[in-house]
This record gives C-alpha cells, sequence and structure tokens, in this order.
C-alpha cells in the first residue's frame, strides 16, 4: 500500500455458502481519485462495496480503508460518507432535521444548512421528509453522505431519479467536493457519467475486475466504429457490418482513417452515396457489451 | 445512542395519538387492576405494572418500531453511521424503555402512596429492572423474526400473553406447588421475585427468582443476538 492509497483490496473474496460473489478481487483507490466501480448485474459490485463500507467482512483476503479495517466504524467511518443505492428515513423529520440527525452520528461537524443548500434543497428545509419526491430523497441522501467533508465518499447510483438539470446540478456538487481532495468511490449505470467523470473505472464480471483503467485506455483497446448511412444492402458493402436501422451501418475498425478511405472509394465506384459519416472511438456501453457476452 | 432516542423522541411528539395511547391506555390499565383487585391484593396489582409496561409499552413498541424502520431501510441507513450496532438498536426504543419505567414508578408510587411501598425497596428496583430489561431483549429477538410493523401484530402475542400469563399465574396461585415449572417459565420467577420483595422477602430467599429472572434476560438478549436482522430478507 503506497502512501496515498485510500482503500486497498487484495484478494478479496465473498462467498455466501457455495457461491462465489467476489473471486479474489485486488484493487487500489488513491486519495482524491474519483474510481467508477461498474459491473455486469449479478458480478458482485454490491459485495464489494459493503466489504470496502465495513458491512461484512472478506470471506478471505484483505481489505483496508484509511490502513485499518473497514469493520472498524470508529476509526473508519467519520472520515466516511455513504450514500446507498437505497435506503429509507424517517418520514416525519424534516429535510434539515434528518441532515442533522445523520450529521450527528456521522462524527463530523458542519452546518446542516449549508449541506441542505448544496444538496440543492434549500427550498425544502423545513418540509417532512414523506412529502419528498423520488428525486429530493436522493438528494437528501447526498446530504447526509457529504456532511462535514468526509474524506472518503461512496456514491451508490447517486443520480437514479434525478432529471437532468438536477443530475447536472448534482455532479457540479460532487465534482466541488472532489476539488476539495475528497475520494469517491462511484457506482452508477449511467456509464456516461463514469466516462466523463471518472479518474479510472473497474469493470467487474463474475466476481473479478475484468478491466482497469481510465476511459480512454480502455476504449483505445477496443476497436472504434464508423457509422455512416447508405442506400445498400448489407451484402454488398464490402465490410462487415451491424446494422443500425433502415440503410444505417456500423463498421468496427482498427484502422478508422484506411477504412473510411476504403469505404468512400467503394461508394464512389458504385455510385452510392453515404451520408451521415462518423467516426466513433468505443464507449463503455460497446465495452460492456464485449464483457457481457 | 442518545441522538437517535432524541429524534425518535420527536417523532412520536408528532404523533399525539400514539403518545396518548402509550402513555394512557397503560396507566388506566393499571389502575384498573388496583381497584378490581382492592387494597388487600396490592402486591398482585404491584407485580402486574412493569409486566404490563414491559409488554405493552416496550415490548410491542419496540417489535413494531424496529420491524419499521427495518422494512423502509432506515436501519440500514443508520448502520452506515458512526454509531455502533448496539447504540442503534437501543436508541431507537429508548424513548419506550423510558416511558415504561416512567410509568412503572409512577404507579407504584401511587400504590406506595395509598397503601404501602415494597418492604424490600432496592431488591423490588432490581426486579423491576430486570423485568423491564426482559422484555427489551425479547423484544429485539422477535423484532428479528418480524417482517412488518403488520406482522408485529401476531408475532408479538406468544411473548406479550405468555410472559404475562406466567406470571399472573405465578402471582395469584404462588410457588408452593409446581415449584419448578412456575420458576422454569420465562416471568414465573420474575413475578415471583417482585411478589416476594413487596412482601419483605430478603436476599438470600430471593436468589433462586432473581438467577432465573438473570438467566432469562441474558437468554433474551443472546436470542435477539442470534435473531435480529438489520435488513429485510431478499
Amino acid at each position: 500500500m503506497t502512501s496515498n492509497t485510500l482503500i486497498e483490496a487484495k484478494e478479496l473474496s465473498v462467498r455466501y455458502g457455495d457461491f462465489i460473489a467476489v473471486d479474489r478481487l485486488s484493487l487500489a483507490i488513491a486519495q482524491g481519485e474519483l474510481y467508477a466501480l461498474l459491473g455486469t448485474n449479478g458480478a458482485g459490485k454490491t459485495s464489494t462495496l459493503e466489504t470496502l463500507q465495513g458491512h461484512r467482512g472478506p470471506s478471505s483476503g484483505r481489505v483496508a480503508v484509511f490502513g485499518a479495517d473497514p469493520r472498524d466504524i470508529k476509526k473508519v467511518r467519520p472520515r466516511t460518507g455513504i450514500m446507498l443505492q437505497e435506503s429509507g428515513f424517517a418520514p416525519t423529520l424534516k429535510v434539515a432535521e434528518t441532515v442533522q440527525l445523520f450529521g450527528d452520528l456521522s462524527g463530523r461537524i458542519d452546518d446542516a444548512r449549508r449541506v441542505v443548500d448544496v444538496a440543492g434543497l434549500s427550498d425544502k428545509a423545513n418540509v417532512r421528509v414523506s412529502q419528498l419526491s423520488g428525486g429530493e430523497k436522493r438528494k437528501l441522501d447526498f446530504a447526509t453522505a457529504i456532511f462535514g467533508n468526509p474524506e472518503l465518499i461512496f456514491l451508490d447510483e447517486p443520480t437514479v431519479g434525478l432529471d437532468i438539470g438536477a443530475r447536472d446540478q448534482l455532479w457540479a456538487a460532487i465534482n466541488e467536493i472532489r476539488d476539495q481532495g475528497c475520494t469517491i468511490v462511484l457506482t452508477t449505470h449511467y456509464l456516461e457519467e463514469a466516462e466523463q467523470y471518472a479518474n479510472r473505472i473497474g469493470l467487474m464480471h463474475h466476481g473479478k475486475i475484468q478491466m482497469e483503467g481510465c476511459f480512454s485506455d480502455l476504449a483505445s483497446s477496443f476497436p472504434a466504429k464508423i457509422h455512416f448511412e447508405a442506400a445498400a444492402e448489407k451484402a454488398a458493402i464490402p465490410f462487415p457490418v451491424e446494422a443500425e436501422g433502415p440503410y444505417a451501418w456500423a463498421i468496427s475498425t482498427e484502422n478508422a482513417e484506411r477504412d473510411v478511405f476504403e469505404l468512400q472509394s467503394w461508394a464512389r465506384q458504385q455510385g452510392i452515396g453515404i451520408h451521415g459519416l462518423s467516426v466513433r472511438r468505443a464507449n463503455l456501453d460497446d465495452i460492456f457489451r464485449t464483457l457481457s457476452h | 445512542m442518545f441522538t437517535i432516542a432524541k429524534y425518535e423522541g420527536i417523532q412520536l411528539l408528532r404523533d399525539p395519538l400514539v403518545l396518548l395511547m402509550s402513555t394512557l391506555i397503560p396507566l388506566a390499565a393499571c389502575g384498573f387492576i388496583y381497584w378490581s383487585l382492592g387494597s388487600a391484593n396490592i402486591a398482585l396489582a404491584a407485580v402486574f405494572v412493569p409486566f404490563f409496561m414491559g409488554s405493552f409499552v416496550i415490548y410491542g413498541s419496540s417489535v413494531t418500531t424496529l420491524a419499521a424502520r427495518r422494512q423502509n431501510l432506515f436501519l440500514k441507513r443508520l448502520r452506515c453511521t458512526s454509531e455502533s450496532s448496539a447504540g442503534i438498536v437501543i436508541g431507537l426504543i429508548l424513548t419506550f424503555i423510558l416511558l415504561a419505567a416512567a410509568e412503572t414508578i409512577g404507579m407504584i408510587t401511587v400504590f406506595s402512596i395509598l397503601q404501602t411501598p415494597p418492604s424490600n425497596f432496592f431488591l423490588f428496583i432490581v426486579a423491576v429492572t430486570l423485568v423491564l430489561a426482559l422484555y427489551v431483549g425479547f423484544g429485539l429477538a422477535t423484532a428479528g423474526v418480524t417482517k412488518s410493523p403488520d406482522s408485529a401484530q401476531v408475532t408479538t402475542l406468544p411473548v406479550a400473553l405468555g410472559v404475562m400469563g406466567v406470571a399472573f399465574w405465578v402471582a395469584v396461585s404462588g410457588t408452593e406447588t409446581l415449584t419448578l415449572l412456575k420458576l422454569a417459565l420465562p416471568g414465573g420467577a420474575a413475578a415471583e421475585l417482585l411478589l416476594g420483595a413487596w412482601q419483605g422477602t430478603q436476599w438470600q430467599e430471593a436468589a433462586i427468582p432473581l438467577i432465573v429472572t438473570v438467566a432469562w434476560t441474558a437468554i433474551a438478549f443472546v436470542a435477539s443476538k442470534f435473531f435480529f436482522k438489520w435488513e429485510p430478507r431478499r
């Protein structure tokens, strides 16, 4: 573990009876990093996260957060904020009261009103939790996690249920705390969020991290795609193409420049017009699909 | 723990009907029992009070509250904080424990003024404390097997009625017959302890019911560690 490694897992395994949810997983997350832990359904993300958060112990292997066992809540939790994917609140408490309650339990000091403002709930501070919408409850979840500016935050699907404007607002707040040096572990099914914001991405499948790295490194190891429209039959096109719609095609390519040139040459020879020609590097959707298959 | 208890108290205050029922009904029931039994049976009434408060104020409310907090994932939320597991659980039910203790002390004080105080006062306090603790332990254990606040109406019946039934049986019929059975059943030894303390039993004579009551309280808490669940079953 290097001096700025905040989270380290070595050969971590989590077993439920005979079922292996996490299989000798190793990762290291540095201080100040935004690490996106992504994976297919049933990949073992939840079990991994729960172990990193200290809700359960490993079946084998080692986990350390701030150099300590994450189950040592007195050492670790005052420095950690957790935003769960699903969790509940006391319905008759007000928003500001709820933030204060969880703030008091966090072991950190802050102003509940400030946190409510950062989370975008200023006009709901005196409203009972039972009267909040689903998206507002997610914001409240976020507020309770960031109370007292923890050094480490787990964000589990933070923008689920939020409209576009609220998502942008939340990400602005996340980026602000990240700029202050907070380390963030993110899970999300909005892959574009991981592409856009994560320093590094870990892709889990069948209990292991199958791929890890920054998005550009991951994408460069996958073929790019050439997209175009042409009034031609699939068999007539001299490339292995995927149909994306009526006369809309995509070609996977390791050498986009060469393949675009050849495509245009073929189209000129055949007298076929090419429209909407674009080249896109692989995105997380593509990487995910490859991983799942 | 006290932070959680404070906010549970705030929630209780925001539901005046629940607060009223939690306070008035147990007091009214104890008053009715005292009136029904008559002043000659003050010791029996004194046995009834902690069992009634423990059963309905602590046990029933704890099971319902913990099941509700688990079902709506509030428990899961609390487990992400720096608070210990014990602190979370006790914090959630502390309001009911304090309410039951206050009502018990209030009723016994009234009985003492109307009649006479317990002859072995400190033994009586220990016995009352053990009875209330017994119901806390049973409450935590039952909450573990109670899926929802609705099903709490059913899951609480065996302990709520059974333990109080045993206590009354022992208090009314004594322990000269079926001694081992009466002392071994949950609530039996505690009732014998309360009755004896009110009537002047000395510590040495109370040793066996005291030990059995402590054992049942310990069993209840061990069972709660075994059965308690923090999240709804998937």
